[in-house]
C-alpha cells in the first residue's frame, strides 16, 4: 500500500506531507481493512483449502486432492442441483429485471403527482424481511392456502389447485417477488440521473416517447439495470431460504445441498468445494455483466 | 424529471402505467392480505374470513422464545451497528480522498459480501473459527453480519463524498486544521445524514438476516432464527402477527431514513 | 409527414414564419408571458433578450412546443401549433446545455433526427458528412460527446439541428458556456451562417453585445412582457423606456421637467435642452455614459464631483457623484484633471438624451 506519490523522488517537505498521509491511510483504513482480512479474505481462502481435502473416516484428512471437483462433475445429482440453481437465477433475474424496469418506468416518468409516494413504496420491500416476503407465499400459495380458498370460495375451480407449492413454479415467483425492487431501485436512480434536455432534445428531433425510450432511456438506464441484475442473479443463485420452504423435489438447489453437506452429511470440503463453484459461477455472472456494461457506455 | 415523457407519452404512457400499477399490486396485495390474516379469528388461512380478533397479537407478548429472540437480535444490531460504522466511515473517506497503489482491488475486497450469497460468507466464517476452535454464539452472528454490512456502510458513505465539494478539506487544511481536525469538524458533519442512513439501514439488515446467522449461531436464536424454526412446522396466525408487526416497523424506518435524507439535503 | 410539408411550401421572404397572437402563459399563479403579440419573419434572425426570468425561454419554447399557451395562439407557417407536440414541430433547437446524447458518438448524434424520420442510409451519411464539413468536426464524427471541447459540443449541437433543415432555428443562450474569445467567433459564424443558408434563427439572450452583434432585430423582454422590438440600431439609439436604456448599453438617468416653453429642465432648473413638443410634465432624463463629456468646472453649470476612475484600455469610466445621483461617464483622456475629489463639468449634446415620461 505505497502511497502512490512516493513513487517520484520528494523534496523534503513533501516526504513529510506524504509520511503523514501514510499515518492517516493507515489510521482511518487500516482496521477496516484488518477486520477484512481475518473475517473476510481468510475465511474465504478457508474454503477454497478446504474444498481440496477430503472426508475419510469421519475425518478430514488435510492433503491435497481434487476428488470433490471430480465427484461434482460426476454425479448427476449435484449437475442437477448447479443447473437448477442456475436454471431458478435466470428466470428470477428476467423476470426481476422486465417487472423492475416497467415499475421503475412507471413510477420515473408517468406517476405525476404520487411520485415520491410511489418511491416510497420501493423502498420499504428492500427494508422488510426477506424470510417474511418468502413466507408470505407459503401462507398464498399452499393447497388450504388463501389463493385455492378464495379461487374455491369464488368458484373459479371446485378443488384446490395442488401445482401452485413446492415446484420450480412457486419458488421462481416468490423470488421474483423479493427481488423486483432490487431491479427498479437502482434504475429509477438511473433514470432519475438522465438530464431532462436529453428526453426534450430527442423530442426536438422528431422523436416521439416510444422512439426517445428505445433510443435515449434504454441506453442510458443500462447502468441500473446491470447493477440490479447483478444482485438479483448472485443473491437468487444462492439462496436457500425458499428453495427450503417453497421448493419442491423438482428444484433441489445447491444451496440446499450445500447445507446438507454442513449439516445432516457432514463432508465440510464437499460442501466447501460446491461453495468454492457457486463463488465461481458468482463472480463470472459479475465479470460478464460489468463487461456489457463497459462495451455499452 | 420526465414532464416531456409524461405529457407526449401517448400509447407508451399507458402501457407503463398498466403495467407499473400491476407490479405494485403484485408487490403490496401480498402484504395486504398477510395483515388481513393476522386478525383472523380462523387459525386457517382460508376465504372467506368468518371474523377478527387481536387475540394473535395478544398472545405474542406471552411467547418467552419469541421475546428472547427479539432480544438477541437487537443485541446482534447493536453490536453490529457502531461496529460497521467506526470500521465503515473511516475507511470510506481514506479510500475516496487518499490515492494508493491497490486502491481499486481493495475497494472490489470490500464489496465482496455483497455478490456472494450469505450462506457461503457464513459458512466461511464458520470454517475459520472451527480451524481457530472457536466456539459459536451471537458474539460470531455478530462478527459475520459486520462482514455483510460493512460494505453497505462504505457504499453510503462513498455516494455521499463523491457529492461533497473536496475544496471544503481544501479550505479546512487551508485555514490551518489538520487532516484528522478536518475530517472530524468538516467531513463528518457534512456525512451525518448518510451516517444515519446507513445506521438505520444496518439495523434492519442485520436484525432481517437469516443466511449468515443460520451458520453461525450458537444454542441462541434471533428473531429470523425463531421465524425460520416455526415455519418448518408450517405457518401460523401468530407468525403472520409477528410478520404484520416487522413490516410496520420497517415502514416507520424507511419514514424517518427518507425524512431524515430530505431534510439533510435541503 | 406534415413537418416536411410545412418546410417546403414557399411563401415569400419576410413574411412571418412564427406568430404570436395575444399569448399569454402562466405557471400556476405565475405569469411567465404575458400578451404577448410578436412576428417572427422568414429569413431574419431575431433574438429575445431580457434578464433572467423575463420570459424569453419560455417563449422560445412555446415555439418548439414544450410549453403550451395558455390563452392565445402560436402559429408555425400559417397553421397555429396548439395541438402538434414537438416532434411533430419543423423547428430544431440548439439546447443552453447542449443536450448531447453521451451514449452516442458525434456522427450519430448529428444523425439521430434523420435516422427517426427513416431517411435512406445513404442521404443520412452524405447530409451528415455535409454537415460536420460545415461545422468543421469532420476529423472527431467517431468520437464520444465527452471528449470535446466546449466549442465543439456546441458546434455538434449546431450540426444535429442544422442537419434535420428547420423552418425555424432555435438557440438557447447558444454562446453561454463559452469563453468571450470563443464567444465572439462564433457570433460571426452563426451569423454566417444565417446568411449562407438563409436561415430563420430565434436566439434567447441575456447578453446585450450578443444581441446587437448577431440579430436583425431584436425583442426586448422583461416580467413576461415584450417591451421594445426593433433592430439592434433602434433599440439602442431609440430606447422607448427606461428598461431598455438601461439594458442595453446602460444609461445614466436624472430627474427632471419639460416647462410651458418646451425647455427641459433638471430639478434644480438646469436648461438641457429646448423645442420640445409636448405639453409640461415630469420626466426622466436619459444620456449614455459615452454620450458625456467631462469639461472644465467653469464651463457649465452642470457639475460633479469625480468618485473614481477605472482605466478601460481605450476610455476610461468615470464614476461621478452629484448630490444624491450617480452618474457614469465613458470618455477619451481628453481632459486631464480627472482626479477622485475634483469637480468636473458635463456636457452633452441634446440630440444624444432621450426623455421618459415618469411613472
Amino acid at each position: 500500500m505505497a502511497v502512490q506519490e512516493g513513487l517520484t523522488a520528494p523534496s523534503s517537505p513533501e516526504r513529510t506531507r506524504l509520511w503523514s498521509q501514510t499515518g492517516i491511510l493507515v489510521l482511518f483504513l487500516g482496521p477496516a481493512a484488518a477486520y477484512a482480512l481475518i473475517f473476510l479474505i481468510l475465511p474465504y481462502a478457508s474454503v477454497f483449502r478446504f474444498s481440496v481435502w477430503a472426508v475419510e473416516n469421519y475425518g478430514i484428512h488435510q492433503e491435497l486432492t481434487a476428488a470433490n471437483y471430480l465427484r461434482i462433475a460426476e454425479n448427476p445429482l449435484y449437475r442437477a442441483a448447479i443447473r437448477n440453481s442456475l436454471l431458478v437465477a435466470g428466470i428470477v433475474t428476467t423476470a426481476s429485471v422486465v417487472i423492475g424496469y416497467a415499475l421503475a418506468v412507471y413510477i420515473a416518468f408517468f406517476s405525476g403527482r404520487g411520485q415520491s409516494a410511489l418511491f416510497f413504496l420501493l423502498v420499504i420491500p428492500l427494508w422488510t424481511s426477506f424470510l417474511l416476503r418468502a413466507f408470505i407465499w407459503r401462507m398464498i400459495l399452499g393447497r388450504q392456502g388463501i389463493l385455492n380458498s378464495a379461487l374455491l370460495w369464488v368458484g373459479v375451480v371446485d378443488k384446490p389447485i395442488d401445482v401452485l407449492l413446492f415446484n420450480m413454479f412457486s419458488v421462481c415467483l416468490t423470488l421474483t417477488y423479493v427481488f423486483i425492487p432490487f431491479v427498479a431501485l437502482p434504475v429509477y436512480a438511473a433514470l432519475e440521473k438522465i438530464p431532462k434536455d436529453l428526453i426534450e432534445a430527442s423530442m426536438d428531433l422528431g422523436g416521439s416517447a416510444w422512439v426517445t425510450f428505445r433510443r435515449i432511456i434504454i441506453p442510458l438506464s443500462l447502468p441500473g439495470v446491470v447493477t440490479g441484475a447483478i444482485f438479483t442473479f448472485c443473491l437468487s443463485f444462492g439462496d436457500f431460504v425458499t428453495p427450503t420452504l417453497l421448493g419442491g423435489p423438482d428444484v433441489l438447489m445447491v444451496s440446499s445441498v450445500i447445507i446438507n453437506q454442513f449439516g445432516a452429511s457432514f463432508d465440510w470440503p464437499m460442501g466447501s468445494a460446491l461453495a468454492v463453484i457457486v463463488i465461481v459461477i458468482v463472480a463470472t455472472g459479475v465479470a460478464l455483466a460489468t463487461q456489457l456494461e463497459r462495451r455499452n457506455g | 424529471m420526465g414532464e416531456a415523457m409524461r405529457r407526449w407519452g401517448g400509447g407508451l404512457g399507458t402501457l407503463f402505467r398498466i403495467l407499473g400499477i400491476t407490479s405494485l399490486l403484485f408487490l403490496y396485495l401480498p402484504i395486504v392480505v398477510l395483515i388481513l390474516f393476522s386478525f383472523s379469528a380462523g387459525r386457517t388461512f382460508t376465504f372467506p374470513i368468518i371474523g377478527y380478533t387481536t387475540h394473535w397479537y395478544a398472545a405474542l407478548a406471552e411467547n418467552s422464545d419469541l421475546l428472547r429472540s427479539l432480544k438477541n437480535s437487537f443485541l446482534v444490531a447493536a453490536g453490529v451497528v457502531p461496529l460497521t460504522l467506526l470500521l465503515g466511515i473511516p475507511a470510506a473517506y481514506a479510500l475516496s480522498r487518499i490515492p494508493f497503489r491497490g486502491r481499486g482491488v481493495l475497494e472490489h475486497v470490500f464489496m465482496l459480501p455483497l455478490m456472494i450469497p450469505g450462506l457461503i460468507t457464513g459458512l466461511s466464517i464458520l470454517l475459520l473459527l472451527k480451524e481457530f476452535n472457536l466456539g459459536l454464539s451471537l458474539f460470531s452472528v455478530v462478527l459475520g453480519h459486520t462482514v455483510a454490512c460493512l460494505p453497505v456502510v462504505m457504499a453510503q458513505v462513498t455516494a455521499r463524498l463523491r457529492t461533497l465539494d473536496p475544496r471544503l478539506e481544501e479550505a479546512s487544511q487551508d485555514l490551518g486544521a489538520g487532516t484528522i481536525e478536518t475530517f472530524l469538524r468538516v467531513v463528518l458533519p457534512n456525512l451525518t445524514t448518510a451516517i444515519v442512513g446507513s445506521a438505520l439501514l444496518v439495523f434492519i439488515l442485520s436484525f432481517d438476516e437469516i443466511a449468515i446467522t443460520f451458520m453461525l449461531t450458537g444454542t441462541e436464536n434471533t428473531l429470523p432464527m425463531y421465524i425460520w424454526a416455526s415455519l418448518r412446522r408450517g405457518v401460523s396466525p401468530e407468525l403472520c402477527a409477528i410478520a404484520a408487526l416487522m413490516v410496520a416497523v420497517s415502514i416507520c424506518l424507511v419514514f424517518t431514513g427518507l425524512r431524515f435524507s430530505k431534510s439533510g439535503a435541503e | 409527414m406534415g413537418s416536411t410539408a410545412l418546410l417546403k411550401s414557399s411563401v415569400r421572404e419576410g413574411d412571418a414564419i412564427v406568430s404570436f397572437d395575444r399569448v399569454e402563459k402562466r405557471f400556476g399563479e405565475f405569469v411567465a408571458i404575458e400578451d404577448l403579440s410578436l412576428d417572427v419573419r422568414r429569413g431574419e434572425f431575431l433574438t429575445l433578450l431580457g434578464p433572467s426570468g423575463c420570459g424569453k425561454t419560455t417563449t422560445l419554447r412555446l415555439i418548439n412546443g414544450f410549453e403550451l399557451p395558455t390563452r392565445g395562439t402560436v402559429a408555425i407557417d400559417g397553421q397555429a401549433v396548439s395541438d402538434l407536440p414537438p416532434f411533430k414541430r419543423c423547428v430544431n433547437t440548439v439546447f443552453q446545455s447542449y443536450a448531447l446524447f453521451p451514449h452516442l458518438t458525434v456522427e450519430e448524434n448529428v444523425a439521430y433526427g434523420l435516422v427517426i424520420k427513416r431517411l435512406p442510409r445513404r442521404d443520412v451519411e452524405s447530409r451528415v458528412r455535409d454537415m460536420l464539413e460545415r461545422v468543421r468536426l469532420s476529423d472527431k464524427a467517431k468520437r464520444r460527446p465527452r471528449d470535446l471541447s466546449g466549442g465543439q459540443m456546441q458546434r455538434v449541437a449546431l450540426a444535429r439541428a442544422l442537419v434535420n433543415e428547420p423552418a425555424v432555428l432555435l438557440l438557447d443562450e447558444p454562446l453561454g458556456a463559452l469563453d468571450a474569445k470563443l464567444r465572439r467567433s462564433m457570433q460571426f459564424e452563426l451569423r454566417r451562417m444565417h446568411q449562407d443558408l438563409k436561415l430563420t434563427i430565434v436566439c434567447v439572450t441575456h447578453d446585450q453585445e450578443e444581441a446587437l452583434t448577431m440579430s436583425d432585430r431584436i425583442a426586448i423582454m422583461n416580467s413576461g412582457e415584450l417591451i421594445q422590438l426593433g433592430t439592434p440600431r433602434e433599440v439602442f439609439e431609440r430606447p422607448t423606456c427606461r428598461f431598455v436604456a438601461d439594458f442595453i448599453g446602460g444609461c445614466n438617468f436624472l430627474a427632471g421637467s419639460v416647462d410651458g416653453a418646451g425647455v427641459v429642465k433638471l430639478t434644480d432648473g438646469i436648461a438641457i435642452k429646448d423645442g420640445d413638443s409636448g405639453p409640461p410634465r415630469k420626466v426622466t432624463i436619459a444620456v449614455r455614459p459615452q454620450n458625456i463629456s467631462l469639461v472644465s468646472p467653469e464651463a457649465t453649470p452642470f457639475t460633479a464631483i469625480v468618485r473614481d476612475v477605472a482605466y478601460l484600455g481605450t476610455m476610461q469610466r468615470v464614476a461621478l457623484e452629484r448630490g444624491e445621483v450617480s452618474l457614469h461617464a465613458d470618455c477619451p483622456e481628453n481632459y486631464a484633471d480627472i482626479r477622485p475629489g475634483g469637480l468636473v463639468g458635463l456636457k452633452f449634446d441634446p440630440e444624444h438624451i432621450a426623455l421618459f415620461e415618469e411613472g
